[in-house]
């Protein structure tokens, strides 16, 4: 998996490489454009949410320089906290909803977390700058200039979520494409063709996005553009936007923890749908810092500690397997059960992670 | 920082000042203590002066300081006489 | 001229003192150059010019560090020196950039993590007694 998902700076396959017209296309389509182009099942976008594309996205909002850093970045993971990871599912917390989902005990899973890369970051910084100067324009006085923003109705808020969809589409491909080298790492390693992997996706969701998305308040149905920033949608049992086969379970919600102990899955529940806009946590958060985990760090042999807890590490960098060591991290545990408490979420599985790849 | 216990593992940031909604943390005990002195909660706060902000400025228990808005953070913008803000996403669009 | 380190959350931070504000400029560079990769690492091979301008000193300086951040995550460009000249015409000022560096080798140019932004985040440049000062925070 190491081999076939490209994770150090600079690293992309050598196999894809997009042309411009090929790139606005990913742009459009987001991950229906991988699906056509080889990099996956058919069926797969009918589990991703949205459909693995955001409707409303024009790649030709997407400034120049962002497609400049793109072009060379989709298949690829990115560093920080991003991660492909081996697990296993360990506990079942809810039969019924794991059997929609297709989890049972010891089954083998793999997560994959990473987004729209430098082409993200770029749009966010182009709009931020246009967003700094339309608040002061339309008189929105804000407590931080980082709240910049702009009416909905604006031309700014417009090329905002048309770029930003764009980019979440580019995301939706990314892992897309990931997902498929993944499977035929699979398939390679087991010497069987990538049909015969069952690897069939369970889900794909955002956690920072802004989306239209109506809602019932005070006993009217209003459309509201719900910003998830570091939050992950949990619509309930019944969602006509949730997919067919988690229609009676709600949909399906990923919750990533760190590399040493365990991540869950979850599914989205009315009571989330009544009281947070369809919205649950997305992780464990930090404990340390960056520095302060490296320092922390100091003096442990990490990868050989993580191997006696059973969990192999690959990583581009080692500097960023002491960053990401799981003391730095908060217990995932800890956050999934206030949202399982709070009944936004319902608690379905656990995943421990037996290899991890890392940027 | 004014914080008031709403039930188990809801915690209310009540509306003040130009605050245009309350905010509204999850959390238990224990991860309140650890986030109520950290600049994620005025986050929130800040959060609920954005126009046309419907309901409430969320926290999820998972909360901490982030650009802007808090990662963990969730506020839903009326249509009509709402903002979008790109530091509600943040540079990791996903 | 001094370069200091500081951790924010998740990000990293940086505290630049210098003489003039173009040497603040040009230690800004070299103190992104090393968040990247050891800036030791990266020799004088080739020369390019950017310009960029803004209504402000600290937006000017977020400005220049986004486009080199830029360069290095579109081109695999690193900047081992930067010569720098500010011109100032009322609040609009402008800047251009003599940039010195290679393209990225992953044979000699070990990445320690990489940058997603520059942030408005506590930015600032100021003018001391006898000195620039600047604080800057990049998501990573």
């Amino acid at each position: 998996m190491y081999k076939h998902v490209p994770t150090g700076v600079g690293a992309h396959r050598r196999d894809l490489k997009l042309s411009r017209p090929e790139l606005m296309r990913v742009l459009a389509e987001g991950a229906a454009w991988a699906i056509k182009e080889g990099f996956g099942w058919r069926g797969d976008v009918d589990n991703l949410e949205e459909g693995g594309c955001i409707r409303g996205a024009d790649p030709e909002q997407v400034s120049e320089r962002a497609l400049e850093r793109g072009a060379g970045q989709l298949g690829t993971l990115g560093s920080g906290n991003h991660f492909a990871e081996i697990q296993y599912v360990t506990e079942i917390y809810d039969e019924r909803i794991a059997e929609a989902f297709g989890l049972f005990v010891d089954q083998i899973t793999v997560m994959i977390h990473s987004g729209s890369r430098g082409l993200g970051h770029q749009v966010c910084e182009d709009h931020l700058r246009v967003m700094v100067q339309a608040a002061a324009r339309y008189g929105i006085e804000l407590p931080d200039r980082q709240l910049c923003c702009a009416p909905l109705s604006s031309p700014e808020a417009k090329r905002y979520l048309a770029a930003m969809s764009a980019a979440a589409n580019f995301a939706f491909a990314n892992r897309q494409v990931m997902a498929h080298w993944v499977r035929e790492s699979f398939a390679a390693a087991l010497g069987i063709p990538v049909e015969r992997t069952g690897m069939s996706v369970v889900y794909d969701v955002c956690h920072n996005i802004a989306k239209f998305e109506t809602f019932t308040v005070e006993g009217r149905d209003r459309r509201l553009c719900v910003h998830r920033k570091g939050a992950t949608r949990a619509y309930p049992p019944g969602h006509p936007a949730t997919p067919a086969p988690y229609r009676e379970t709600g949909q399906p919600v990923l919750i990533p923890g760190d590399m040493g102990r365990y991540s869950y899955v979850l599914a989205g529940t009315q009571r989330a749908y009544e009281q947070t806009f369809g919205s649950t946590c997305h992780g464990a958060g930090r404990r340390l810092s960056r520095a302060a985990a490296k320092r922390a760090s100091r003096g442990h042999a990490l990868l050989r500690e993580m191997e006696d807890r059973g969990v192999v590490v690959m990583a581009a960098g080692m500097a960023t397997v002491a960053e990401e060591m799981p003391d730095a991290y908060k217990d995932v545990a800890d956050v999934v059960r206030v949202v399982h408490e709070a009944g936004l979420s319902t608690r379905v599985a656990q995943l421990r992670p037996i290899g991890v790849i890392k940027g | 920082m004014q914080i008031e216990q709403l039930d188990s593992y809801r915690w209310r940031i009540p509306r003040e000042g130009r605050m245009r909604v309350d905010g509204i943390v999850y959390a238990d005990e224990r991860l309140i203590a650890g986030v109520r002195d950290d600049p994620a909660l005025t986050q929130v706060k800040n959060v609920a002066h954005l126009p046309g902000i419907v309901g409430a400025s969320f926290g999820m228990p998972d909360i901490h300081w982030g650009y802007g808005f808090p990662i963990g953070g969730v506020a839903a913008m009326d249509e009509e006489d709402g903002v979008v803000s790109p530091g509600g996403v943040g540079y990791d669009i996903n | 001229m001094s370069v200091e380190l500081f951790d924010h959350t998740g990000d990293i931070g940086v505290r630049l003192t210098a003489a003039s504000r173009e040497e603040l400029f040009g230690i800004a560079a070299l103190a992104l150059t090393d968040i990247l990769t050891a800036a030791d690492s990266v020799e004088v091979r080739e020369t390019a010019d950017l310009r960029v301008s803004a209504a402000g000193m600290d937006l000017l300086l977020l400005e220049f560090l986004s486009e080199l951040l830029f360069r290095f995550d579109a081109r695999g460009w690193l900047t081992r020196r930067a010569d720098v000249t500010i011109d100032e015409r009322g609040d609009a000022l402008s800047l251009t950039a003599q940039v010195h560096g290679e393209p990225l080798d992953p044979e000699r140019h070990g990445i320690k993590v990489l940058v997603k932004a520059v942030t408005y985040h506590g930015l600032e440049v100021r003018k001391g007694d006898d000195s620039w000062q600047a604080t800057v925070v990049f998501d990573v």
